[in-house]
């Protein structure tokens, strides 16, 4: 896929896909376009393989705390809007439901009511706040 | 960003410096190319150039766009062109003044 000859720059572009493969989409792209436009003009103006290797070796920690970086922001952009919630709501009535009757409570729905429900209550209050809070927001 | 990372002062720096030359565009590859060529150090590494120029992007310090198909010579692959921000040159003399001042780094006290 790539016009890359030398087997450090080969060897450079192997881990930027690895490392990039944990990135969303959006910035893997970019950082994958960025480094083989990188890579190659390096391979025209004669930089040697070893360099070129080295560089991305002395770069992987650095590499590696970015795909960090770019995952947690994500997350916590996902958890600011209501859908994780919702979903979260739904799965602790569910888990409530299904522990309790896998522990043989005849009263089940009892408990699911004073525990899982409960949870969910509060869940789905959390996510409605989100909701109005992104609709006053637009 | 109050304090930045010697990196990315270079990266500004550069950049201001590619402003007032009247080429305000440069992008990663020339960027390590300047640094090699300017403080003589050795080949940057890539992690450590690209993260730099995220954050400088992230914090409003760089602006970025990829290349357009017509700029692009044949058979190369194309270049995500960064030029820097208005704030840029602010940025910068702050830091600087920050990591001047000796009572930072608790000197002035001895």
């Amino acid at each position: 896929m790539t016009s890359l000859q030398g087997t450090g720059s080969r060897a450079a572009w192997g881990w930027c896909v690895a490392y990039t493969a944990f990135a969303a989409a959006p910035d893997r792209a970019r950082r994958r376009g960025e480094l083989l436009s990188h890579l190659w003009e390096s391979e025209q103006v004669g930089i040697r393989q070893r360099s070129l290797l080295g560089a991305a070796v002395r770069g992987a920690g650095s590499d590696l705390t970015w795909v960090l970086t770019q995952r947690i922001r994500q997350a916590r952009q996902g958890m600011q809007t209501s859908t994780p919630y919702v979903v979260l709501a739904a799965l602790s009535v569910l888990f409530g439901a299904f522990s309790n009757s896998f522990l043989g409570e005849p009263t089940w729905i009892g408990r699911v009511q004073s525990g899982g429900l409960l949870t969910a209550v509060g869940l789905l209050a959390l996510a409605l706040v989100l909701h109005l809070r992104a609709r006053h927001r637009r | 960003m109050n304090v930045l990372l010697p990196l990315e002062e270079s990266v500004l720096e550069l950049g201001l410096a590619r402003l007032k030359d009247g080429q305000p565009e440069f992008y990663g590859f020339s960027v390590a190319r300047d640094l090699e060529r300017v403080g003589g150090q050795r080949l940057t590494a890539h992690g450590t150039l690209y993260k730099v120029l995220d954050r400088l992007e992230r914090s409003g310090l760089l602006l970025s766009r990829w290349e357009d198909p017509e700029e692009i010579e044949t058979g190369r692959p194309r270049r995500r062109l960064y030029r820097v921000s208005d704030d840029a040159a602010g940025a910068l003399a702050r830091s600087r003044a920050l990591t001047a001042t000796p009572a930072r780094t608790g000197l002035a006290a001895s």
